[in-house]
């Protein structure tokens, strides 16, 4: 008598990492007609080169922590995103378009689900003088977005 | 007849010193994250260790030559020197005592500081003979590091003695938590009168890209820190002989 079983290949996917959750915010920023109207400098990862100009956004993933669960993982991102803007007037007003795309927003991702996508605070960030002697303004805040993956 | 006051109270207090273990959980781990600069040039203060493919493939070499493999008993690794007092029990934060069971002699400070503004003035001199025209020669020091030096940023004081780099690191400390009624609050702070840019590092600036260390940290050790306060909360219910419905709220 023989006993044997068979292994599904199929059945063990790899967990995705944040990128794709990172790539969906930036859609979803730029998805936004004002906003991208309102920002001349574009959108940057981290930081933005020397000669671009105001305003514009940066953001910047600060953790991305895996909750593995049975049949899938959540990955709970917190993302920083700030406006840099020459007066605070302008830089509140596209801070306030920030959150209006991207607050209770529900993100595309292929083979990831949005679950939540929140502001969760603000930056405690201020003025700060730039390379050409000019004051900037640094506003923004901190957005928790968690994606589920089915494993 | 069971004094539920005093139950409570003592799951309370247990709850509240899960919380300080929870916010030295939190330093522990901003500490590791925080960056460190890299104040030395070139690679010649740092060690290459083989990787263990290195170590396999240099085994048949050994071999033929009729070495041993490395790490045998033929070529041993240096022995463990133990000291003859044994360890003491101290402090988590007392971590120096507790390895070496005194604290460093003031000369070691000493020698590392004279080191260190050795190093600075060949920098300078170095940077004066090229503005001279001569050839560049490599210095110990790179021109962030003679910064760090000149200002003193560089030296943070650890047990008395002054380490190069690591001043934001040093700077991060957990408190202990605060009792307010039925409310207790941990923190975890970075950053003194002398380490006043912690907070463009957590944030970054227009000229800099952040760095994060505490918020990443808290995210870590959120699960920890909540397991930890649940755990010490059922153990003091239970040592407390009696059942009980507790509702907790965490909010990190």
């Amino acid at each position: 008598m023989t006993a044997g079983f068979t292994l599904n290949a199929n059945i063990k996917k790899p967990v995705l990492t944040s990128a794709p959750v990172k790539r969906a915010l930036v859609q979803k920023l730029r998805a936004s007609p004002s906003l991208v109207a309102a920002i001349a400098g574009g959108i940057h990862e981290g930081i933005a080169p020397r000669k671009v100009r105001y305003p514009f956004i940066v953001y910047q993933l600060i953790a991305a922590s895996y909750n593995r669960q049975w049949g899938g993982v959540i990955i709970e991102a917190t993302f920083d995103v700030s406006v840099y803007a020459e007066n605070p007037v302008d830089a509140n007003n596209i801070d306030a378009l920030i959150t209006t795309a991207l607050d209770e927003a529900v993100l595309v991702m292929d083979e990831q689900d949005s679950m939540l996508c929140r502001r969760v605070s603000d930056l405690p960030t201020g003025p700060d003088i730039d390379s050409e002697g000019k004051r900037i303004y640094q506003v923004g805040g901190s957005y928790s977005v968690w994606a589920h993956q089915t494993l | 007849m069971i004094d539920f006051a005093a139950l409570a109270e003592m799951v309370f207090d247990n709850a509240v010193s899960a919380l300080g273990t929870g916010a030295l959980l939190v330093q522990e781990r901003a500490q590791h994250l925080a960056p460190v600069r890299h104040i030395f040039s070139g690679d010649r203060y740092t060690i290459r260790r083989k990787r263990a493919s290195e170590i396999e493939s240099d085994r048949l070499i050994r071999a033929q030559l009729g070495l041993s493999v490395e790490g045998s008993v033929d070529n041993p690794r240096p022995r463990t020197v133990r000291t003859k007092s044994p360890l003491r029990k101290t402090e988590p934060s007392n971590r120096w005592a507790g390895t070496y069971g005194r604290r460093p002699p003031p000369k070691w400070r000493e020698r590392r500081m004279r080191v260190a503004q050795q190093h600075l003035a060949d920098y300078q001199s170095e940077m004066a003979s090229r503005k001279a025209g001569n050839p560049p020669q490599p210095t110990v020091l790179d021109r962030r590091g003679a910064h760090e030096v000149k200002s003193k940023r560089a030296s943070s004081l650890r047990w008395g003695h002054a380490y190069i780099g690591g001043a934001l690191r040093d700077s991060i400390k957990a408190w202990a938590p605060e009792v307010s009624g039925t409310y207790a609050e941990a923190w975890v702070t970075a950053g003194n009168q002398d380490v006043d840019y912690a907070k463009y590092m957590e944030f970054g600036t227009r000229h800099a890209a952040a760095h994060p260390y505490l918020r990443p940290a808290l995210a870590e050790t959120r699960a920890e820190i909540v397991s930890r306060i649940a755990a010490a909360i059922k153990e003091s219910s239970r040592t407390g002989g009696s059942h009980m419905d507790i509702e907790i709220v965490v909010r990190l």
